[in-house]
Protein backbone atom coordinates (compact mmCIF):
# COMPACT_ATOMS: atom_id res chain seq x y z
CA UNK A 1 0.00 0.00 0.00
CA UNK A 2 1.59 3.37 -1.12
CA UNK A 3 1.31 6.10 1.39
CA UNK A 4 1.65 10.05 1.04
CA UNK A 5 2.21 12.52 4.29
CA UNK A 6 0.95 15.73 3.81
CA UNK A 7 1.86 18.12 6.60
CA UNK A 8 3.12 21.70 6.87
CA UNK A 9 5.42 20.80 10.14
CA UNK A 10 8.54 18.43 9.52
CA UNK A 11 8.46 16.98 12.90
CA UNK A 12 4.70 15.89 12.40
CA UNK A 13 5.78 14.46 9.17
CA UNK A 14 9.20 12.74 11.01
CA UNK A 15 6.66 11.28 13.44
CA UNK A 16 4.44 9.63 11.11
CA UNK A 17 7.32 8.40 8.65
CA UNK A 18 8.31 7.00 12.49
CA UNK A 19 5.66 4.73 13.11
CA UNK A 20 5.17 3.71 9.70
CA UNK A 21 8.47 2.16 9.57
CA UNK A 22 7.39 -0.65 11.74
CA UNK A 23 4.42 -1.72 9.23
CA UNK A 24 6.36 -3.49 6.30
CA UNK A 25 2.59 -3.33 4.25
CA UNK A 26 2.77 0.44 3.80
CA UNK A 27 5.28 2.26 1.62
CA UNK A 28 5.81 6.09 2.11
CA UNK A 29 6.26 7.54 -1.65
CA UNK A 30 5.84 10.94 -1.01
CA UNK A 31 5.75 14.08 1.34
CA UNK A 32 5.20 17.23 1.07
CA UNK A 33 4.22 20.66 3.15
CA UNK A 34 0.98 21.82 1.71
CA UNK A 35 -2.19 21.56 0.06
CA UNK A 36 -1.11 22.97 -3.39
CA UNK A 37 1.59 20.16 -3.81
CA UNK A 38 -0.13 17.41 -1.85
CA UNK A 39 -3.02 17.71 -4.68
CA UNK A 40 -0.57 17.87 -7.41
CA UNK A 41 1.89 14.43 -5.93
CA UNK A 42 -1.42 12.67 -5.10
CA UNK A 43 -2.88 13.08 -9.01
CA UNK A 44 0.87 12.29 -10.05
CA UNK A 45 1.95 9.13 -7.64
CA UNK A 46 -1.73 7.79 -6.90
CA UNK A 47 -1.27 7.27 -3.53
CA UNK A 48 -3.59 4.74 -2.13
CA UNK A 49 -3.53 6.08 1.52
CA UNK A 50 -2.98 10.06 2.67
CA UNK A 51 -1.91 11.49 6.18
CA UNK A 52 -3.36 14.48 5.83
CA UNK A 53 -2.78 17.71 8.28
CA UNK A 54 -5.85 20.30 8.14
CA UNK A 55 -4.10 23.53 8.86
CA UNK A 56 -1.90 23.99 5.99
CA UNK A 57 -1.01 27.24 3.89
CA UNK A 58 -2.54 28.02 0.76
CA UNK A 59 -5.21 25.15 0.99
CA UNK A 60 -6.31 23.57 3.88
CA UNK A 61 -6.42 19.23 3.66
CA UNK A 62 -10.43 19.92 3.58
CA UNK A 63 -9.65 22.37 0.74
CA UNK A 64 -7.36 20.25 -1.02
CA UNK A 65 -9.84 16.97 -0.50
CA UNK A 66 -12.43 18.61 -1.87
CA UNK A 67 -10.58 19.16 -5.67
CA UNK A 68 -9.49 15.83 -5.50
CA UNK A 69 -12.22 13.84 -8.09
CA UNK A 70 -10.44 10.22 -6.97
CA UNK A 71 -9.68 10.70 -3.38
CA UNK A 72 -7.60 7.83 -1.95
CA UNK A 73 -8.04 6.73 1.42
CA UNK A 74 -7.47 9.77 4.16
CA UNK A 75 -6.38 9.38 7.44
CA UNK A 76 -6.36 13.04 9.41
CA UNK A 77 -3.60 13.71 11.37
CA UNK A 78 -4.65 17.38 13.30
CA UNK A 79 -4.39 18.94 16.38
CA UNK A 80 -7.75 20.39 15.65
CA UNK A 81 -10.91 19.25 17.83
CA UNK A 82 -13.20 21.71 17.02
CA UNK A 83 -14.79 19.42 13.55
CA UNK A 84 -17.18 17.02 15.00
CA UNK A 85 -15.53 13.55 15.24
CA UNK A 86 -18.66 11.92 14.62
CA UNK A 87 -18.85 12.66 11.31
CA UNK A 88 -15.24 10.66 11.11
CA UNK A 89 -16.82 7.65 12.95
CA UNK A 90 -19.52 7.23 9.63
CA UNK A 91 -16.95 7.45 7.00
CA UNK A 92 -14.15 5.54 5.93
CA UNK A 93 -11.53 7.37 7.11
CA UNK A 94 -9.74 7.75 10.64
CA UNK A 95 -9.16 10.91 12.41
CA UNK A 96 -6.03 11.01 14.50
CA UNK A 97 -5.54 13.86 17.14
CA UNK A 98 -1.98 15.43 17.61
CA UNK A 99 0.28 14.00 19.42
CA UNK A 100 -0.90 10.52 18.87
CA UNK A 101 0.77 7.19 20.39
CA UNK A 102 2.08 4.20 18.18
CA UNK A 103 -0.61 1.77 19.50
CA UNK A 104 -3.51 4.75 18.52
CA UNK A 105 -1.71 5.24 15.01
CA UNK A 106 -1.11 1.41 14.47
CA UNK A 107 -4.78 0.68 14.93
CA UNK A 108 -5.60 3.74 12.38
CA UNK A 109 -3.24 1.83 10.30
CA UNK A 110 -5.26 -1.89 10.52
CA UNK A 111 -7.91 -0.15 9.83
CA UNK A 112 -7.34 1.14 6.83
CA UNK A 113 -5.53 -2.27 5.37
CA UNK A 114 -8.32 -3.79 6.09
CA UNK A 115 -10.67 -1.55 4.22
CA UNK A 116 -7.97 -1.44 1.69
CA UNK A 117 -7.82 -5.30 1.40
CA UNK A 118 -11.70 -5.35 1.22
CA UNK A 119 -13.07 -2.99 -1.14
CA UNK A 120 -9.80 -2.15 -3.17
CA UNK A 121 -11.92 -1.35 -6.13
CA UNK A 122 -14.61 0.99 -4.47
CA UNK A 123 -14.21 5.24 -5.19
CA UNK A 124 -14.22 6.95 -1.43
CA UNK A 125 -17.13 9.81 -1.46
CA UNK A 126 -16.06 12.57 1.22
CA UNK A 127 -18.94 14.83 -0.14
CA UNK A 128 -21.30 13.82 2.60
CA UNK A 129 -18.31 13.68 5.39
CA UNK A 130 -17.10 17.43 3.57
CA UNK A 131 -20.64 18.98 3.81
CA UNK A 132 -20.65 17.89 7.33
CA UNK A 133 -17.42 18.88 8.65
CA UNK A 134 -17.83 22.61 6.58
CA UNK A 135 -21.73 22.84 8.16
CA UNK A 136 -20.06 22.58 11.55
CA UNK A 137 -17.36 25.17 10.72
CA UNK A 138 -18.52 28.96 11.58
CA UNK A 139 -18.07 30.61 8.56
CA UNK A 140 -16.75 29.89 5.43
CA UNK A 141 -14.50 32.58 3.86
CA UNK A 142 -13.38 31.61 0.76
CA UNK A 143 -14.03 28.50 -1.95
CA UNK A 144 -11.66 26.94 -3.85
CA UNK A 145 -12.70 25.85 -7.32
CA UNK A 146 -10.36 23.91 -10.22
CA UNK A 147 -10.89 25.46 -14.00
CA UNK A 148 -9.27 23.94 -16.82
CA UNK A 149 -6.29 22.35 -14.28
CA UNK A 150 -5.75 25.33 -12.31
CA UNK A 151 -6.66 26.03 -8.60
CA UNK A 152 -8.37 29.28 -8.03
CA UNK A 153 -8.79 30.52 -4.58
CA UNK A 154 -12.25 32.92 -4.71
CA UNK A 155 -12.78 34.62 -1.22
CA UNK A 156 -16.37 34.78 -0.55
CA UNK A 157 -16.47 38.04 0.00
CA UNK A 158 -15.59 38.45 -4.28
CA UNK A 159 -19.25 36.12 -4.55
CA UNK A 160 -21.94 37.96 -6.61
CA UNK A 161 -24.41 34.75 -6.33
CA UNK A 162 -24.44 31.77 -6.45
CA UNK A 163 -27.06 29.46 -8.43
CA UNK A 164 -28.21 25.69 -8.24
CA UNK A 165 -27.86 23.52 -11.39
CA UNK A 166 -28.34 20.21 -11.02
CA UNK A 167 -25.82 18.62 -8.83
CA UNK A 168 -23.87 21.40 -9.36
CA UNK A 169 -23.29 25.14 -7.98
CA UNK A 170 -22.38 27.96 -10.15
CA UNK A 171 -20.99 30.75 -8.36
CA UNK A 172 -20.52 33.87 -10.06
CA UNK A 173 -18.25 37.08 -9.37
CA UNK A 174 -18.20 40.50 -10.89
CA UNK A 175 -17.65 38.76 -14.43
CA UNK A 176 -17.19 34.74 -14.03
CA UNK A 177 -18.34 32.14 -13.45
CA UNK A 178 -17.11 29.05 -11.39
CA UNK A 179 -18.57 25.55 -11.24
CA UNK A 180 -18.18 23.32 -8.21
CA UNK A 181 -19.88 20.35 -7.36
CA UNK A 182 -21.70 20.93 -4.08
CA UNK A 183 -25.18 21.67 -2.48
CA UNK A 184 -26.97 24.64 -2.58
CA UNK A 185 -27.64 23.58 1.76
CA UNK A 186 -24.35 23.49 2.19
CA UNK A 187 -23.26 27.49 0.72
CA UNK A 188 -26.83 28.65 2.80
CA UNK A 189 -25.65 27.03 5.96
CA UNK A 190 -21.68 28.02 6.09
CA UNK A 191 -21.89 31.49 4.12
CA UNK A 192 -22.11 34.46 6.58
CA UNK A 193 -25.92 34.40 7.07
CA UNK A 194 -25.88 38.42 7.36
CA UNK A 195 -24.30 39.48 4.33
CA UNK A 196 -25.83 36.26 1.89
CA UNK A 197 -28.89 35.34 1.53
CA UNK A 198 -30.81 32.90 0.29
CA UNK A 199 -33.53 34.61 -2.25
CA UNK A 200 -35.02 31.41 -3.85
CA UNK A 201 -34.91 27.76 -3.70
CA UNK A 202 -32.08 27.90 -6.30
CA UNK A 203 -30.25 31.55 -5.71
CA UNK A 204 -28.25 32.78 -2.67
CA UNK A 205 -26.98 36.77 -3.12
CA UNK A 206 -24.53 38.22 -1.99
CA UNK A 207 -26.24 41.58 -0.20
CA UNK A 208 -23.21 43.90 -0.68
CA UNK A 209 -23.33 43.52 -4.48
CA UNK A 210 -27.19 44.22 -5.00
CA UNK A 211 -27.74 47.10 -6.91
CA UNK A 212 -31.62 47.63 -6.57
CA UNK A 213 -34.63 45.26 -5.90
CA UNK A 214 -38.21 46.16 -7.80
CA UNK A 215 -41.26 44.73 -7.25
CA UNK A 216 -41.99 41.69 -9.42
CA UNK A 217 -45.13 39.92 -8.60
CA UNK A 218 -47.62 40.81 -5.50
CA UNK A 219 -45.13 39.13 -2.90
CA UNK A 220 -41.98 38.28 -4.65
CA UNK A 221 -39.36 40.61 -6.05
CA UNK A 222 -36.73 41.22 -9.17
CA UNK A 223 -33.00 41.94 -7.55
CA UNK A 224 -30.63 43.75 -9.66
CA UNK A 225 -27.04 42.91 -9.40
CA UNK A 226 -24.30 45.64 -9.70
CA UNK A 227 -23.20 43.39 -12.36
CA UNK A 228 -26.77 44.05 -14.08
CA UNK A 229 -27.57 40.17 -13.71
CA UNK A 230 -31.72 39.95 -12.74
CA UNK A 231 -32.54 37.77 -10.64
CA UNK A 232 -35.92 36.78 -9.14
CA UNK A 233 -36.94 35.58 -5.43
CA UNK A 234 -39.48 33.66 -4.07
CA UNK A 235 -41.83 34.62 -1.58
CA UNK A 236 -39.83 33.29 1.42
CA UNK A 237 -37.12 34.85 -0.31
CA UNK A 238 -38.58 37.96 0.09
CA UNK A 239 -39.42 37.69 3.07
CA UNK A 240 -35.93 36.74 3.86
CA UNK A 241 -34.47 39.55 1.84
CA UNK A 242 -36.92 42.18 3.74
CA UNK A 243 -35.55 40.58 6.89
CA UNK A 244 -32.13 41.19 6.14
CA UNK A 245 -32.31 44.22 4.48
CA UNK A 246 -35.13 45.75 6.53
CA UNK A 247 -37.09 47.46 3.72
CA UNK B 1 -26.19 67.48 24.02
CA UNK B 2 -27.34 69.77 20.87
CA UNK B 3 -30.11 72.23 21.08
CA UNK B 4 -33.35 70.61 22.67
CA UNK B 5 -35.17 72.93 20.90
CA UNK B 6 -34.62 70.88 17.97
CA UNK B 7 -36.29 68.10 19.62
CA UNK B 8 -39.78 67.84 18.92
CA UNK B 9 -40.38 66.30 22.49
CA UNK B 10 -38.86 69.19 24.15
CA UNK B 11 -40.19 72.17 22.24
CA UNK B 12 -43.90 70.67 22.68
CA UNK B 13 -43.25 70.77 27.13
CA UNK B 14 -41.66 74.27 26.66
CA UNK B 15 -44.73 75.17 24.70
CA UNK B 16 -46.88 73.39 27.15
CA UNK B 17 -45.53 75.30 30.10
CA UNK B 18 -45.36 78.35 28.85
CA UNK B 19 -49.34 78.09 28.24
CA UNK B 20 -50.31 76.99 31.68
CA UNK B 21 -48.07 79.88 33.36
CA UNK B 22 -49.65 81.93 31.23
CA UNK B 23 -53.34 81.11 32.07
CA UNK B 24 -52.16 80.72 35.64
CA UNK B 25 -51.08 84.61 35.59
CA UNK B 26 -54.35 85.87 34.22
CA UNK B 27 -56.44 83.94 36.01
CA UNK B 28 -54.00 85.10 39.09
CA UNK B 29 -53.92 88.88 37.88
CA UNK B 30 -57.62 88.74 37.48
CA UNK B 31 -58.81 87.79 40.84
CA UNK B 32 -56.38 89.56 42.90
CA UNK B 33 -55.53 93.09 40.91
CA UNK B 34 -58.59 95.47 39.94
CA UNK B 35 -57.04 95.14 36.64
CA UNK B 36 -59.95 94.84 33.84
CA UNK B 37 -59.39 91.15 31.88
CA UNK B 38 -58.52 92.68 28.47
CA UNK B 39 -55.49 94.57 30.04
CA UNK B 40 -54.52 91.61 32.44
CA UNK B 41 -54.68 88.73 28.76
CA UNK B 42 -52.43 91.17 27.34
CA UNK B 43 -49.99 91.92 29.63
CA UNK B 44 -49.74 88.53 30.48
CA UNK B 45 -49.16 87.66 26.70
CA UNK B 46 -46.27 90.06 25.86
CA UNK B 47 -45.06 89.48 28.52
CA UNK B 48 -44.85 85.49 28.45
CA UNK B 49 -44.09 84.96 25.13
CA UNK B 50 -41.37 87.47 24.88
CA UNK B 51 -39.37 85.65 27.68
CA UNK B 52 -40.33 82.44 25.98
CA UNK B 53 -38.33 83.55 23.26
CA UNK B 54 -35.57 84.56 24.94
CA UNK B 55 -35.27 81.28 26.77
CA UNK B 56 -34.11 79.82 23.30
CA UNK B 57 -30.79 82.02 24.10
CA UNK B 58 -30.25 81.02 27.52
CA UNK B 59 -29.65 77.55 26.73
CA UNK B 60 -26.64 78.92 24.49
CA UNK B 61 -25.15 80.82 27.40
CA UNK B 62 -25.45 77.87 29.39
CA UNK B 63 -23.83 75.62 26.99
CA UNK B 64 -20.69 77.72 26.09
CA UNK B 65 -20.50 78.51 29.98
CA UNK B 66 -20.01 74.90 30.76
CA UNK B 67 -16.41 74.61 29.69
CA UNK B 68 -15.24 77.21 31.92
CA UNK B 69 -13.90 75.75 35.44
CA UNK B 70 -13.39 78.98 37.12
CA UNK B 71 -16.08 79.25 39.58
CA UNK B 72 -16.38 83.47 39.09
CA UNK B 73 -15.71 83.52 35.80
CA UNK B 74 -18.71 81.39 35.40
CA UNK B 75 -20.88 83.68 37.61
CA UNK B 76 -19.82 86.43 36.43
CA UNK B 77 -20.82 85.78 32.68
CA UNK B 78 -24.28 84.43 34.07
CA UNK B 79 -24.67 87.72 35.94
CA UNK B 80 -24.05 90.15 33.27
CA UNK B 81 -25.95 87.43 30.34
CA UNK B 82 -28.96 87.70 33.06
CA UNK B 83 -28.95 91.64 33.40
CA UNK B 84 -28.81 91.87 29.70
CA UNK B 85 -31.77 88.92 29.30
CA UNK B 86 -33.83 90.67 31.98
CA UNK B 87 -33.02 94.35 30.40
CA UNK B 88 -33.67 93.36 26.96
CA UNK B 89 -37.20 91.84 28.51
CA UNK B 90 -38.53 94.48 30.24
CA UNK B 91 -37.40 97.35 27.30
CA UNK B 92 -39.03 95.29 25.24
CA UNK B 93 -42.28 94.99 27.26
CA UNK B 94 -42.36 98.86 28.03
CA UNK B 95 -41.95 99.83 24.54
CA UNK B 96 -44.69 97.09 23.29
CA UNK B 97 -47.08 97.82 26.24
CA UNK B 98 -46.97 101.72 25.92
CA UNK B 99 -47.84 101.44 22.23
CA UNK B 100 -50.54 99.26 22.68
CA UNK B 101 -51.60 101.69 25.65
CA UNK B 102 -51.21 104.80 22.81
CA UNK B 103 -53.17 102.85 19.86
CA UNK B 104 -56.29 101.85 22.85
CA UNK B 105 -56.48 105.57 23.32
CA UNK B 106 -56.33 104.39 27.55
CA UNK B 107 -58.75 101.88 27.26
CA UNK B 108 -56.01 99.62 27.84
CA UNK B 109 -53.93 99.97 31.05
CA UNK B 110 -50.84 98.23 32.19
CA UNK B 111 -49.65 98.50 35.40
CA UNK B 112 -46.95 96.61 36.60
CA UNK B 113 -44.09 97.92 38.74
CA UNK B 114 -40.60 97.79 37.49
CA UNK B 115 -39.37 96.57 40.60
CA UNK B 116 -41.76 93.46 40.61
CA UNK B 117 -40.82 92.86 36.87
CA UNK B 118 -37.27 92.86 37.59
CA UNK B 119 -37.74 90.38 40.16
CA UNK B 120 -40.01 88.25 37.99
CA UNK B 121 -37.16 88.44 35.37
CA UNK B 122 -34.38 87.46 37.59
CA UNK B 123 -36.73 84.33 38.80
CA UNK B 124 -37.24 83.59 35.54
CA UNK B 125 -33.76 83.45 34.50
CA UNK B 126 -32.68 81.20 36.90
CA UNK B 127 -35.37 78.81 36.34
CA UNK B 128 -34.09 78.39 32.89
CA UNK B 129 -30.46 78.53 33.69
CA UNK B 130 -31.14 75.80 36.28
CA UNK B 131 -33.38 73.66 34.68
CA UNK B 132 -30.51 73.54 31.47
CA UNK B 133 -27.58 72.80 33.70
CA UNK B 134 -29.87 70.13 34.86
CA UNK B 135 -30.33 68.66 31.43
CA UNK B 136 -26.91 69.04 30.48
CA UNK B 137 -25.34 67.69 33.74
CA UNK B 138 -28.26 64.44 33.04
CA UNK B 139 -27.27 64.01 29.44
CA UNK B 140 -23.47 63.62 30.54
CA UNK B 141 -24.13 62.19 33.05
CA UNK B 142 -25.89 59.22 30.91
CA UNK B 143 -23.18 59.49 28.19
CA UNK B 144 -20.19 58.76 30.68
CA UNK B 145 -22.48 55.62 32.14
CA UNK B 146 -22.43 54.82 27.91
CA UNK B 147 -19.06 55.28 28.12
CA UNK B 148 -18.19 53.05 30.73
CA UNK B 149 -20.20 50.15 29.89
CA UNK B 150 -18.34 49.99 26.63
CA UNK B 151 -15.32 50.12 28.27
CA UNK B 152 -15.87 47.51 30.75
CA UNK B 153 -17.16 45.42 27.50
CA UNK B 154 -14.23 45.63 25.84
CA UNK B 155 -11.61 45.26 29.10
CA UNK B 156 -13.99 42.19 29.56
CA UNK B 157 -13.60 40.75 25.68
CA UNK B 158 -9.81 41.54 25.75
CA UNK B 159 -9.08 39.21 29.12
CA UNK B 160 -11.41 36.18 27.22
CA UNK B 161 -9.06 36.49 24.33
CA UNK B 162 -6.20 36.60 26.55
CA UNK B 163 -7.12 33.81 28.19
CA UNK B 164 -7.85 32.03 24.97
CA UNK B 165 -4.34 33.10 24.03
CA UNK B 166 -2.80 31.41 26.93
CA UNK B 167 -4.19 28.18 26.47
CA UNK B 168 -4.38 28.13 23.07
CA UNK B 169 -4.44 24.36 22.52
CA UNK B 170 -3.79 24.34 18.82
CA UNK B 171 -0.17 25.41 19.50
CA UNK B 172 0.48 23.72 22.88
CA UNK B 173 -1.09 20.03 21.49
CA UNK B 174 1.09 20.67 17.97
CA UNK B 175 4.37 21.85 20.19
CA UNK B 176 3.22 18.34 21.91
CA UNK B 177 3.70 16.37 18.62
CA UNK B 178 6.72 17.81 17.69
CA UNK B 179 7.99 16.87 21.23
CA UNK B 180 7.03 13.48 20.83
CA UNK B 181 8.69 13.52 16.94
CA UNK B 182 12.28 14.87 18.69
CA UNK B 183 12.48 11.81 21.45
CA UNK B 184 13.58 9.46 19.10
CA UNK B 185 15.26 11.53 16.72
CA UNK B 186 17.27 14.17 18.89
CA UNK B 187 16.39 13.60 22.58
CA UNK B 188 18.82 16.73 23.68
CA UNK B 189 15.91 19.23 21.48
CA UNK B 190 13.12 16.96 22.73
CA UNK B 191 13.75 17.77 26.12
CA UNK B 192 14.78 21.60 25.51
CA UNK B 193 11.68 22.27 23.58
CA UNK B 194 9.65 20.44 26.93
CA UNK B 195 10.97 23.00 29.31
CA UNK B 196 10.98 25.52 26.60
CA UNK B 197 7.04 24.98 26.37
CA UNK B 198 7.02 24.29 30.22
CA UNK B 199 8.45 27.64 31.47
CA UNK B 200 5.96 29.59 28.57
CA UNK B 201 3.12 28.12 29.77
CA UNK B 202 4.15 28.65 33.41
CA UNK B 203 4.37 32.74 32.98
CA UNK B 204 1.50 32.90 30.88
CA UNK B 205 -0.42 31.47 33.49
CA UNK B 206 0.77 33.00 37.10
CA UNK B 207 0.10 36.57 35.42
CA UNK B 208 -2.64 38.61 36.23
CA UNK B 209 -4.77 40.79 33.65
CA UNK B 210 -3.41 44.27 32.99
CA UNK B 211 -0.47 43.70 35.61
CA UNK B 212 3.10 44.97 34.64
CA UNK B 213 6.29 42.89 34.24
CA UNK B 214 10.11 43.74 33.18
CA UNK B 215 10.57 44.38 29.23
CA UNK B 216 13.77 41.77 29.80
CA UNK B 217 11.34 39.19 31.67
CA UNK B 218 8.42 39.95 28.62
CA UNK B 219 11.17 39.56 25.84
CA UNK B 220 12.37 36.49 27.46
CA UNK B 221 9.42 34.45 27.46
CA UNK B 222 8.07 35.58 24.77
CA UNK B 223 11.24 34.58 22.53
CA UNK B 224 10.44 31.09 24.35
CA UNK B 225 7.30 31.47 22.76
CA UNK B 226 8.94 31.79 19.49
CA UNK B 227 11.74 29.51 20.16
CA UNK B 228 8.65 26.67 20.34
CA UNK B 229 7.30 27.68 16.85
CA UNK B 230 10.65 27.62 15.32
CA UNK B 231 11.07 24.50 16.55
CA UNK B 232 7.99 23.22 15.17
CA UNK B 233 8.00 25.49 11.39
CA UNK B 234 11.93 24.41 11.23
CA UNK B 235 14.12 26.14 8.89
CA UNK B 236 11.22 27.98 7.83
CA UNK B 237 11.30 30.98 10.24
CA UNK B 238 14.26 33.58 10.77
CA UNK B 239 14.48 35.80 13.61
CA UNK B 240 16.93 39.07 13.92
CA UNK B 241 16.83 40.75 16.76
CA UNK B 242 18.15 44.51 17.90
CA UNK B 243 17.54 45.10 21.52
CA UNK B 244 18.75 47.95 23.17
CA UNK B 245 19.85 46.49 27.20
CA UNK B 246 19.23 50.03 28.26
CA UNK B 247 15.71 48.99 28.40
CA UNK B 248 15.63 45.90 30.58
CA UNK B 249 14.03 47.57 32.84
CA UNK B 250 11.27 49.35 31.58
CA UNK B 251 7.70 47.90 33.17
CA UNK B 252 5.46 47.04 30.26
CA UNK B 253 2.06 45.27 30.47
CA UNK B 254 2.09 41.78 30.79
CA UNK B 255 1.81 39.72 27.12
CA UNK B 256 1.62 41.92 25.53
CA UNK B 257 4.41 41.12 22.81
CA UNK B 258 3.65 37.67 22.39
CA UNK B 259 0.02 38.22 20.52
CA UNK B 260 2.61 40.25 18.01
CA UNK B 261 4.72 37.18 17.58
CA UNK B 262 1.70 34.96 17.82
CA UNK B 263 0.15 36.78 14.76
CA UNK B 264 3.07 36.39 12.67
CA UNK B 265 3.05 32.52 13.11
CA UNK B 266 -0.43 32.55 12.48
CA UNK B 267 -0.98 34.93 9.39
CA UNK B 268 2.39 34.43 7.66
CA UNK B 269 4.25 31.04 8.68
CA UNK B 270 1.03 29.19 8.36
CA UNK B 271 -0.46 30.64 5.44
CA UNK B 272 3.36 31.06 3.39
CA UNK B 273 4.81 28.64 1.43
CA UNK B 274 8.32 31.06 1.31
CA UNK B 275 10.44 31.35 4.45
CA UNK B 276 9.01 34.13 6.85
CA UNK B 277 12.07 36.31 7.82
CA UNK B 278 11.42 38.56 11.07
CA UNK B 279 12.96 41.64 12.65
CA UNK B 280 12.47 42.49 16.41
CA UNK B 281 13.75 46.09 17.02
CA UNK B 282 13.64 47.39 20.26
CA UNK B 283 15.19 50.70 22.01
CA UNK B 284 14.72 53.65 23.42
CA UNK B 285 13.15 57.03 22.04
CA UNK B 286 12.39 60.04 23.49
CA UNK B 287 10.13 59.31 26.04
CA UNK B 288 8.87 56.29 24.66
CA UNK B 289 10.08 52.64 24.89
CA UNK B 290 9.94 51.77 20.42
CA UNK B 291 9.39 48.64 19.62
CA UNK B 292 8.89 47.12 16.29
CA UNK B 293 8.36 43.86 14.86
CA UNK B 294 8.27 43.35 10.97
CA UNK B 295 7.91 40.40 8.70
CA UNK B 296 7.56 39.46 4.76
CA UNK B 297 4.27 37.99 4.16
CA UNK B 298 2.91 35.71 0.93
CA UNK B 299 1.15 38.69 -1.11
CA UNK B 300 -1.33 36.11 -3.09
CA UNK B 301 -2.29 34.29 0.45
CA UNK B 302 -5.76 35.03 0.28
CA UNK B 303 -6.41 36.10 4.17
CA UNK B 304 -8.54 34.28 6.04
CA UNK B 305 -10.87 35.55 8.23
CA UNK B 306 -9.95 36.56 12.26
CA UNK B 307 -6.98 38.19 10.55
CA UNK B 308 -5.34 40.30 13.29
CA UNK B 309 -7.18 39.64 16.51
CA UNK B 310 -3.79 39.22 18.32
CA UNK B 311 -3.00 42.86 17.42
CA UNK B 312 -6.33 44.44 18.43
CA UNK B 313 -6.32 42.68 21.68
CA UNK B 314 -2.48 44.82 21.69
CA UNK B 315 -4.31 47.69 20.48
CA UNK B 316 -7.13 47.90 23.04
CA UNK B 317 -4.95 47.11 25.90
CA UNK B 318 -2.09 49.68 25.28
CA UNK B 319 -5.27 52.35 24.66
CA UNK B 320 -6.81 51.46 27.67
CA UNK B 321 -4.09 51.69 29.87
CA UNK B 322 -2.07 54.28 28.92
CA UNK B 323 -4.93 56.48 27.79
CA UNK B 324 -3.49 57.21 24.36
CA UNK B 325 -4.80 56.25 21.02
CA UNK B 326 -1.81 56.38 18.64
CA UNK B 327 0.76 54.56 20.11
CA UNK B 328 0.40 51.45 17.90
CA UNK B 329 0.74 51.41 13.74
CA UNK B 330 0.68 49.06 11.44
CA UNK B 331 1.83 49.33 7.81
CA UNK B 332 1.54 46.52 4.82
CA UNK B 333 4.60 47.80 2.09
CA UNK B 334 5.59 45.89 -0.17
CA UNK B 335 4.95 42.21 1.09
CA UNK B 336 6.75 43.43 4.59
CA UNK B 337 4.33 43.84 7.75
CA UNK B 338 5.40 46.06 10.48
CA UNK B 339 3.52 46.81 13.84
CA UNK B 340 5.45 49.21 15.96
CA UNK B 341 4.55 49.91 19.22
CA UNK B 342 4.64 53.52 21.40
CA UNK B 343 5.40 52.67 25.68
CA UNK B 344 5.37 56.05 27.64
CA UNK B 345 7.96 55.44 29.88
CA UNK B 346 6.37 57.45 32.69
CA UNK B 347 3.49 56.34 33.74
CA UNK B 348 1.26 56.70 36.53
CA UNK B 349 -0.11 53.71 38.40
Amino acid sequence: MKALIIDDEPLAIQIIKEYLGEIPEIEIIGEVNNGFDGLKAINELKPDLVFLDIQMPKLTGFEMLELLENPPMIVFATAYEEFALKAFEKNAVDYLLKPFSKSRFNQAVQKLIKQFAENKLQVQDYTPLLNNINSARENLDRIVVKESGKILIIPVTDVYYLEAADDYVVISTANKEYVKNATMKYYEDSLPSDNYVRIHRSCIININFVKEIQPYNKETHSVIMKNGKSLKTSRQGSAELRRVLKF
Amino acid sequence: MQNPFLSRKFSTIYAIVWFVIIIAQIVILSIFTDSDTASVVIQSLIANFSFASLGFGIWFVVKYNLAHKNNIHTLLIFSISGIIVVGLWMGFNFIIQSMIMKLSNGSLNFNNHPLYQFTTGVFLYTIFVLIYRIMILFYKYAEKARSEEKLLKLVTETKLHALKAYINPHFLFNSLNSVNALITVNPEKAREMLVNLSEYFRYSLKQKDNSFIRLADEIHYTLTYFEIEKQRFGDKIDLVTEIDETCADVDVPVMILQPLFENIIKHAVSESLVDIKVKFIVKNEKDYLFISLSNNYDIDGVSRSGTGIGLRTTYERISLIYDQKDLTQYSRENGIFKVELRIPLKHKE
